[in-house]
């Protein structure tokens, strides 16, 4: 039982990464056209703070 | 397939019980350099304009001391010295650039310090390589435990206010849209309200897990899970955040998980005939910047409806980088994790009391927005927290405790001569006091019309507004959020 739970704690997480580069992927910026707190069309894409 | 997946496994197996049997334990340390030095790269690489020596020659060649002495580290894992040059570099970089607003730099700041201390230290007490890298390790592993924990409990604490509460301000929300945009659920009322619940719950149980070592792998995992997912929304450049907190967790995970971690990567690193793991980490490192950028610059060519600018394929190469490197880090580190258990927790042995220190002066400084001081590098961000002008919308601290009034008087910008307060006034951003008469000073040259305490100012500028002298710790410590006036008060960083 203990190995099943770890089993599909793993796969779940390998599965997260796998869709984590597809929606990487998608959310490019280069391909969205949209830059930091989603800012489109050629907004100002950074405003010296944009990092958590 | 199914038998080649069982044998990579295996064979990742067999190598990481062959190869090391008799793991380390300082292994855990090795590690956490290699995760560290990756975590310093994607925050030096956050401010470009700075590797282009558009802030000066000197800050340059500091980052690129940075970047060369991370991929150094890299190589060479083991040596101490060019974990404590990195970050002596980093702890230097941090102080030519005060004020820093960014919260995970002020947070990689406390733990550079706490390297820099805990290496000449154990160096200073002659005690042989093998005890000083044991030495370091048990320091390091507590400091980071309590620099996470101290970025939990104000990534909840700070949250608790009206605006984050409500699904249409909610930075959650904001997160969670753009995540779920691919699959249609952005507009989800269950994932609106849910996200802003699972903020609270997914951090929640991350503090707890911390201490509560027993269960340390169920926050361990969630946090990874959470971590590697907010990068890739786009909304703002948060590899640099989430690839500290895996390195933070590298660390402070039990020394066991840190073992395996190392043994199982460097096993499959080891697969690559090169001379050494870190050499294939290394080449696959520079091999994926250069894929990603290529992959980048191929998509802007293509996308010539949309305007994309140099900073859009810049973040799109480091973001697409992080969803392949972080995804990695974060298998392994749960594989690791999982393994490990049923896990019974060990005593843990003594650290020196500064040990203690540099997590507890975070601590109180992430108090100052309540206090009226900084309101930025308070891991305040994604917070919708305002504290200015004598208001909050705070629920348990419902009115400041101004012990200064940096914050109390808060300038209305209606016009400027400069195109960046141009904008702060077309968005009805505002900026406390402090942040103005700073601007004045930095831009002698330009006017700015604007309303504080019912007073206006038109085109006003240095020369005409009396600028008060502020002291060294004020001028390096002190730095603010552009205020946010509208309610709800919508998510900004």
């Amino acid at each position: 039982m203990a190995q099943g739970w770890k089993k599909a704690v793993l796969g779940f997480t390998a599965g997260l990464a796998a869709v984590g580069v597809l929606i990487a992927f998608v959310h490019m910026p280069v391909r969205t056209g949209c830059g930091f707190y989603n800012q489109c069309g050629g907004a100002p894409t950074d405003d010296g703070n944009a990092t958590e | 397939m199914a038998t080649t997946h069982v044998n990579w496994i295996d064979s990742v197996r067999g190598r990481a019980t062959s190869g090391d049997a008799k793991p380390k334990a300082a292994d855990g340390l090795i590690a956490f350099s290699v995760m560290w030095a990756v975590a310093l790269i994607f925050s030096t690489v956050s401010h470009p304009e700075l590797l282009m020596f558009q802030r000066g020659i000197k800050l340059a060649l500091v980052e690129y001391l940075i970047l060369a002495a991370a991929l150094a580290l890299i190589v060479q894992p083991r040596r101490l010295a060019l974990l404590l040059l990195l970050a002596g570099a980093m702890v230097l970089q941090y102080l030519f650039r005060l004020p820093v607003a960014s919260n995970n730099q002020t947070i990689a700041f406390f733990m550079n310090c706490a390297i820099v201390v805990a290496v000449l230290a154990t160096w200073s007490k002659h005690e042989g390589a093998d005890l000083a890298r044991e030495n370091a390790y048990e320091t390091l592993r507590m400091v980071a435990r309590l620099l996470l924990a101290t970025m939990y409990f104000y990534g909840i604490f700070h949250k608790i206010n009206v605006d984050f509460l409500d699904p249409d301000a909610s930075c959650a929300v904001a997160l969670y849209r753009p995540l779920t945009s691919t699959f249609g659920l952005e507009d989800n009322l269950v994932g609106r309200y849910g996200s802003i619940i699972a903020t609270f719950v997914l951090e929640g149980i991350a503090i707890v897990s911390l201490f509560w070592r027993r269960f340390f792998a169920v926050g361990l995992i969630l946090a990874l899970w959470f971590h590697y997912v907010i990068p890739i929304s786009a909304y703002s450049w948060y590899m640099d955040f989430s690839s500290l907190v895996f390195a933070l967790y590298t660390l402070s995970v039990p020394r066991e998980v840190s073992v395996a971690f190392h043994t199982r990567t460097s096993a499959i690193l080891r697969r690559v005939r090169t001379p050494s793991a870190g050499v294939s980490a290394t080449v696959a490192l520079l091999i994926g910047v250069a894929a990603s950028f290529a992959l980048a610059s191929y998509l802007r060519a293509q996308a010539s409806d949309l305007e994309v600018t140099d900073l859009m394929v810049w973040h799109s190469t480091w973001m697409v980088l992080w969803a392949v490197i972080g995804g990695i880090a974060m298998v392994l580190l749960t594989w690791s994790a999982l393994a490990a258990l049923p896990y019974r927790p060990q005593a843990l042995p003594p650290v020196p009391k500064w040990a203690y220190v540099l997590p507890g002066v975070l601590f109180v400084s992430c108090l100052s927005p309540y206090l009226g001081l900084k309101t930025e590098s308070s891991i305040a961000m994604f917070s919708n927290l305002h504290t200015e002008g004598g208001t909050t919308n705070h629920l348990i601290i419902t009115s400041p405790l101004y012990i200064a009034d940096y914050q109390r008087d808060v300038a209305i910008l209606t016009d400027s001569s400069d195109p960046s307060m141009q904008d702060r006034a077309r968005r009805g951003l505002g900026m406390v006091r402090f942040d103005l008469e700073r601007w004045f000073r930095r831009h002698p040259d330009d006017w700015v019309s604007f309303t504080m305490n019912g007073r206006q100012f038109n085109r006003t500028s240095a020369a005409t507004y009396p600028l008060p002298d502020y002291n060294l710790i004020e001028r390096e410590l002190l730095v603010f959020k552009p205020v946010d006036l509208a309610r709800p008060k919508v998510c900004t960083h």
